[in-house]
């Protein structure tokens, strides 16, 4: 943070980092319950200029954002209603999206950095999370652990401080039980032993992949079309692979960097250059 | 296929909601720092409960971070998916005292398996209660004497067993919390934790989507409270939304607080 601001504008910077913070956070407890209509309403720039990345791409624009977070994360949620619904009949009449599963990205490690002009704020964080729920594929309980990193940048619009800019980059997928993930993955990629507990993929913001098959795969993928034939995969202005999740083979990525002290968003200092 | 927006336009006033958005409080330069040093408080405040936690120190805990005031003490809370222990004493029934009969039967095990007297300066050898706290959200009351928070915590809890084998616990819970201001200094008011999913580590997890008793450690650990209730239920994740969000607002009341008097069922005078 530069320190050599006026005092005033030290202490709204002061501010706007808590406020990235929160916004964040904001949307790690509305992504928990599927809220997406809320998150993309309430927390997000509704500008051009939004963009959203995952491993699969990244789209630009609201719309884009709009269609591939939004309606096509609902379509999913109404795909798993009817697999809870045969678990769960009682659940008529629920919000149907929080059903799908609790899939929640904590924020630890946090960097933010705002800009000397005050108008935009950019942050890192790492993200150790899961993805539970009551009814798994075997009709038990599952959980599974998450790793990823966050670059995000934000923009304060109308007296709000709103996503701007937010890349994903899904690391590693375990299962929170018994897992190994360094074994089980090195076991895939010498083509044998069990599958494991799939890839990080997913979409936008979305379940995790379905559970790695035997055999020699490679890292898990976004979440393809469902079984029913929705499709669920956004269109990406960026087409994929953005990220990749780690393997015994994966070399180091630096992908979203932290973000350093700047004067005010450019090319040089934002998760999302203009084109 | 590429989607074809131009055709495919929703009418404008529900598009994409109402925003429901909340700007950065306007305030001069002394208040906005104020309130910067506030958040920061409290996110310290729940960070030592944290590590006195993690340092078995429950009483210290009780004793300095928590209301003190009568009227406060008597209102105070800790609730969890299974109920509320209300008012301090009640508090303190169980989380001190129980745990520490715990701990003193643990020390018990693990002194005859060591083959040494009995000592309490070892009390809590062999065990250990940890919870780190983040992704926080943490709103100032507009009147500046209170406060509500939010943070998920990836715990475990490593206990040593009557056999003297051990067993860890994983648990993933969100909590959320009321402060209040008691002599100029925050102080834990009400505090309610729910579970998500726990369960001992090291072995695959295949508990029923109807959790039973024996099932669920943190049922079993969470004993006899005052309140006996259905606080959050983790069979349907997060569909009743309880704990929510804290929302800006102007001033602590029973009815907006995370204690019992605030939950959905109990609202309206009904606990």
């Amino acid at each position: 943070m530069n320190k050599n601001l006026p005092l005033s504008q030290r202490i709204f910077n002061a501010a706007a980092t808590q406020e990235a913070e929160f916004v964040h956070a904001t949307h790690t407890y509305f992504h928990a319950r599927a809220n997406a209509t809320e998150e993309w309403s309430q927390i997000w720039s509704q500008c051009d200029d939004v963009s959203w990345a995952h491993a699969f791409g990244r789209m630009r624009g609201f719309k884009s954002v709009w269609n591939g977070s939004v309606t096509l994360y609902d379509v999913q949620a109404t795909q798993r209603f009817q697999g809870a619904y045969e678990a769960m009949p009682e659940i008529g009449g629920f919000d149907i999206r929080p059903l799908m599963e609790l899939s929640l990205h904590t924020l630890a490690t946090d960097i933010v950095e705002v800009a000397d002009d005050g108008k935009t704020s950019r942050a890192f964080f790492l993200t150790p999370g899961l993805i539970s729920s009551a009814v798994g594929a075997n009709g038990k309980r599952r959980c599974s652990g998450l790793w990823e990193r966050y670059g995000a940048d934000f923009i304060f619009e109308d007296g709000c401080w709103l996503f701007l800019h937010e890349q994903v980059c899904p690391d590693m997928g375990i299962g929170c039980d018994a897992g190994n993930p360094g074994m089980e993955n090195y076991e895939r990629m010498k083509g044998g032993g069990a599958g494991g507990p799939g890839g990080p993929g997913g979409g936008p913001g979305g379940p995790g992949g379905p559970g790695g098959p035997g055999g020699k795969g490679g890292p898990g993928g976004p979440g393809g079309p469902a079984p029913g034939g929705l499709r669920t995969r956004p269109d990406c202005e960026d087409p994929g692979p953005l990220h990749s999740n780690w393997s015994v083979v994966q070399t180091v990525q630096n992908t979203v960097p932290w973000p350093e002290p700047y004067a005010t968003m450019d090319n040089d200092n934002t998760y999302t250059k203009k084109l | 296929m590429a989607i074809d927006w131009s055709s495919k336009k929703a009418p404008a006033w529900f598009e994409h909601n109402i925003p429901k958005r909340y700007p950065l409080p306007r305030k001069n330069d002394a208040d906005l720092i104020q309130m910067v040093t506030d958040i920061e408080e409290v996110r310290d405040l729940m960070s030592l409960r944290s590590y006195y936690q993690a340092a078995d120190l429950r009483q210290k805990e009780l004793d300095e971070l928590w209301v003190s005031e009568p009227l406060h003490a008597a209102k105070a809370s800790y609730g969890s998916n299974y109920g509320y222990y209300y008012g301090k004493s009640e508090v303190k029934r169980w989380y001190v005292d129980e745990f520490t009969a715990k701990r003193k039967a643990q020390l018990k095990v693990y002194c005859e398996k060591n083959g040494i007297p009995e000592d309490e300066s070892l009390m809590g050898a062999g065990s250990m209660y940890m919870c780190p706290m983040s992704t926080s959200i943490v709103r100032i009351a507009a009147d500046g004497q209170s406060a509500k928070g939010i943070w998920y915590s990836i715990g475990q809890e490593s206990d040593l067993q009557p056999d003297g084998t051990a067993k860890g616990l994983w648990m993933y819970c969100k909590i959320c919390a009321d402060f209040i201001k008691e002599d100029g200094k925050f102080k834990i008011y009400h505090i309610v934790c729910t579970n998500d999913q726990n369960y001992y580590a090291g072995t695959r997890y295949d508990a029923d989507t109807y959790l039973k008793d024996e099932d669920d450690p943190m049922k079993l650990e969470f004993g006899n409270p005052t309140i006996p209730m259905n606080v959050h239920d983790n069979t349907y994740n997060w569909a009743d939304n309880y704990p929510p969000m804290p929302e800006p607002y102007d001033s602590l009341t029973l009815e907006n607080s995370y204690g019992p008097e605030g939950h959905p069922m109990l609202k309206g005078g009904n606990l």
